[in-house]
């Protein structure tokens, strides 16, 4: 890999492959990319414990997997407990080097699993907890979710009336246990999302990564545009990519060229296709707002980075 | 409490026993991604036919000696391209969309200049032929017929009525463009490569078209375009009136014509322009009459643009009645001019006015265009109001003569000349070899629909690594500009406009090496894979590999699942979806 004469240096992606192809995700799946990157970032010795999630089935049906590294599947809302237990038994064995990931879906995180993961971060256990977040419960069939967007599309919130709550601020929930480290990054900037869980996986108490991961069958779009997706919403601030420190220190990871406007984002999207231009007016004024209100904590950080 | 081990004989848990390749879920897809190799708008663009992306690539890396290589393929001048050449290529450039065009020519001359100041030769590998081969006119097109054809062995003498080889390039381009140095040096490499040279001698006249016929068993004409308009006004005929050809030729042979202090170019093309500046750096003030405003100008914009820096004057809409005077001329009456319709040149007319001016001066040039003189060629050769008539490939109707340069029906410059000398090179080696010279077949080696042959495509093996190179030219849209920050296009250094007019001096001086490095790094190297990955890590299958013989990457067809995300992350086009029947 050269890059000559491009913005990221893809010599910097570890070649490394801690899974196969086989794989039976759907085309296009952002769920699957990013495991594959994720554990380039990672690397062994790892070990991942998975709930009911997309990620359930993706590695294949039993006996089948295409994993290179022990993937342990647990019930719904006990990954963060079964991480915390298997990181327990590696240290009583004098295995303490091993990094225990949970690996979880919106649905296991922000609502069915949110009870075992405050535990584990109010006890700072020495875990990864990695949300990869595709905004409803993909698996089963597009049900809403805790983190599914206001004003989307589900097949429990039909366009008659589409979803009327806000999406939970699982990031900032989080930020308050003050746990060590808490980055999002999302698989269109692989340099970044590598170099977050390399770090993560370098410091010691609860970790959580928080991962945009484009579903072209739920967000109703072209398999094809499973990047420029996940690309479009670090650029128009949806999701922007940052890090944040001990609950304190903030820091935004990647600073877009040029803002764009969210339409160029959701206008790709059949899950947001109802939304009329003023829907789409008082969402970026939301966006705005709450980027306002990281933009200043990324502002202290830099200040206090600084000291 | 003690952990104690417990034989069980049923597992604790199910565990996976057999790896997930046994899915083949390529057998989901509806659609498959392939590597194609598109041609990049410039070399579509570039009249002689160079690999610009692949010379980019090479030089980009700093592997100047290949990159030279690579040119040479198609053009036997880099070192005078990148001086001369009005590099059309930058304006199709992609990267004009994105910041600013590549500033192909600056690294073109710095690859030419490492050539020279490296002392790198052609090799004539093909093994050496029987047929021989008569190049009429040594200029930019016979010269480069006359590479390309001792290139595949053929022995070649070129006949010139001048005493020095390069035509215009010689005695019409002013040293401060073309260094005659660099011009012999460059020239030089073709006497090394046993080209012979008959200087002084006029086909017609000293040999005759049928003992040239006899002698030899092809013959390529490129006589050059030396016929100047003349103006029929009263007292065209006074001293101090030049024509530019004329004028130019004088100064590049050192001579000293009898110019004035304050002098007149009539005219709005590259040879009023290079007159101008000549008239400049002589000392004497220069004011150029053009009859039409300066967006009909033909000339360069950037020449029109350092005219002004000098100190070149402009008139326009202006054209000459009368030249006043008693022996010489002091001055012309000059009649005003407006913008009328269209015409065919898709420029406005200009029509005359009936008021009139005058103003003095004490010198004129007439650069008003130059012509061809093709009535001396065989009987057999057809052409129309001194344009000889060939097919594609520079046959004519003669089968044995092919013709080339100024005097065929392409635009007058030099890049186009050498252009037109390659492909009659390539059509003199398919007509002695017994092929038809014009062909379908030759049409995969051009560089796009438009674009000239590439030899390097010919050839199949090329520097820079093609893969199922297609005919597409591939645009911006269709490329994924995200994966290119933005950087300002190198300029080019020129000495200032006061040091400019004291001589003769190279008005641009060559790039370091670091700054050509650089600028070869913007290249976008459109439609051209450069193993840069993106395919490799975005691909959510991990069903993209790399070629384990070659270059690049391939697709595993028995996990892709035809997404399409490799084709829409590769940042330059070279991936295609295909729809599977």
């Amino acid at each position: 890999m050269y890059s000559l004469n491009q913005r990221f240096d893809n010599r910097d992606i570890p070649e490394d492959e801690l899974l196969t192809s086989g794989n039976v995700a759907c085309a296009g799946c952002g769920a699957s990319l990013s495991m594959r990157l994720a554990l380039k970032g990672l690397g062994k010795p790892t070990v991942l414990a998975v709930p009911a999630c997309c990620w359930t089935i993706i590695p294949g049906a039993w006996p089948m997997s295409i994993m290179d590294v022990p993937f342990f599947h647990c019930a719904f809302e006990t990954t963060a407990a079964t991480i915390s237990g298997i990181k327990a038994a590696y240290r009583k064995r004098g295995m303490d080097d091993i990094c225990v990931v949970g690996w979880a879906g919106d649905g296991g995180t922000f609502d069915i699993g949110i009870q075992a993961l405050s535990g584990t971060a109010e006890r700072n256990d020495d875990i990864i907890y990695v949300c990869y977040d595709n905004e409803a419960y993909m698996n089963t069939g597009i049900q809403r979710s805790g983190a599914t967007p206001i004003g989307s599309w589900t097949t429990t919130t039909p366009v008659k009336k589409p979803k009327s709550e806000q999406k939970k601020d699982i990031d900032a929930i989080m930020i308050a246990h003050k746990i060590p480290y808490l980055a999002t990054a999302t698989a269109a900037y692989p340099h970044d999302m590598i170099a977050k869980l390399k770090k993560a996986r370098s410091i010691k108490g609860t970790r959580f990564i928080h991962l945009l991961a484009a579903c072209p069958t739920g967000w109703r779009m072209p398999e094809n545009l499973s990047i420029k997706v996940m690309r479009l919403a670090v650029l128009s601030n949806i999701f922007p990519l940052y890090e944040v420190e001990n609950g304190e220190t903030y820091r935004q990871t990647v600073l877009p060229d040029e803002i764009i406007p969210i339409d160029e984002y959701m206008h790709l999207q059949g899950r947001f296709r109802h939304l009329t231009s003023e829907d789409i007016e008082d969402y970026q004024k939301m966006v705005d707002k709450r980027f306002e209100y990281l933009k200043e904590r990324f502002e202290k950080g830099e200040t206090s980075a600084a000291k | 409490m003690k952990y104690t081990e417990k034989k069980v004989s049923v597992p604790l848990c199910a565990v996976s026993t057999t790896p997930g390749l046994v899915n083949k879920t390529g057998s989901w897809k509806f659609a498959e991604p392939l590597f194609i190799d598109r041609v990049s708008p410039c070399n579509q663009q570039c009249p002689a036919g160079e690999d610009i992306t692949g010379y980019m690539y090479l030089a980009s890396q700093g592997r100047f000696e290949e990159a030279w290589k690579l040119i040479t393929e198609e053009n036997p001048f880099p070192a005078i391209m990148g001086r001369v050449c009005f590099h059309t290529c930058e304006e199709q450039c992609n990267r004009k969309d994105h910041d600013e065009a590549v500033c192909i020519h600056t690294v073109e001359r710095f690859i030419g200049d490492y050539g020279l100041s490296h002392g790198l030769k052609i090799d004539v590998t093909e093994p050496e032929k029987d047929k021989k081969i008569a190049v009429v006119g040594a200029g930019p097109g016979g010269l480069s017929a006359a590479f390309h054809l001792r290139k595949r062995g053929y022995r070649v003498t070129t006949f010139d009525r001048h005493q020095k080889p390069g035509g215009l390039m010689w005695y019409g381009i002013p040293a401060y463009r073309l260094p005659k140095d660099i011009l012999d040096a460059e020239i030089n490499r073709l006497y090394e490569m046993g080209i012979e040279f008959k200087m002084g001698v006029t086909i017609g006249r000293d040999i005759t078209w049928d003992a040239l016929n006899t002698q030899f068993d092809a013959v390529f004409v490129a006589l050059g375009a030396y016929e100047e308009a003349g103006l029929s006004i009263e007292g065209i005929n006074k001293q101090g009136i030049f024509e530019a050809l004329r004028f130019l030729r004088e100064i590049n042979l050192g001579k000293k014509p009898k110019y004035g202090k304050n002098m007149a170019v009539i005219g709005g093309g590259n040879s009023a322009i290079d007159c101008a500046r000549v008239c400049r750096r002589l000392g004497a003030e220069a004011t150029i009459v053009y009859r039409r405003t300066e967006n009909e100008m033909p000339a360069h914009p950037e020449e029109i643009a350092m005219a002004r820096e000098e100190g070149v004057e402009f008139l326009f809409l202006a054209t000459p009645k009368e030249v006043h005077g008693q022996d010489g001329i002091s001055g012309i009456k000059l009649e005003k001019m407006a913008l009328g319709e269209v015409d065919d040149s898709g420029r406005r007319r200009p029509t005359p006015t009936g008021e009139t001016f005058d103003i003095d001066c004490d010198g004129m040039i007439l650069a008003i265009g130059e012509g061809t003189r093709v009535d001396d060629l065989p009987p057999s050769v057809s052409h129309k109001k001194g344009v000889v008539e060939t097919d594609q490939m520079g046959q004519t109707t003669e089968s044995s003569l092919f013709a080339g340069g100024d005097i065929i029906d392409i635009p007058h410059t030099v890049t186009h000349a050498i252009g037109s000398g390659k492909r009659a090179a390539i059509a003199i080696d398919r007509f002695l070899q017994g092929h038809k010279a014009e062909d379908i077949a030759l049409d995969q080696f051009k560089w796009g629909d438009r674009g000239n042959i590439s030899v390097g495509l010919m050839k199949g093996i090329t520097l820079f690594m093609r893969r199922n190179p297609s005919l597409e030219v591939i645009d911006y849209k269709n490329m994924n500009p995200f994966y290119f920050d933005h950087r300002p296009q190198i300029k080019n250094h020129r000495i200032p406009a006061k040091v400019r007019l004291k001589g003769f001096q190279e008005l641009i001086t060559s790039p370091s090496e670091q700054e050509a490095v650089s600028e070869a790094r913007r290249c976008f190297m459109c439609g051209s894979c450069t193993e840069c990955g993106n395919c490799y890590i975005f691909c959510p299958d991990s069903a993209i590999r790399r070629d384990p013989v070659g270059y690049g990457y391939i697709p595993d067809m028995d996990y892709c699942k035809g997404c399409g995300i490799c084709v829409n992350e590769c940042p330059r086009g070279a991936m295609k979806l295909k729809f599977m029947e």
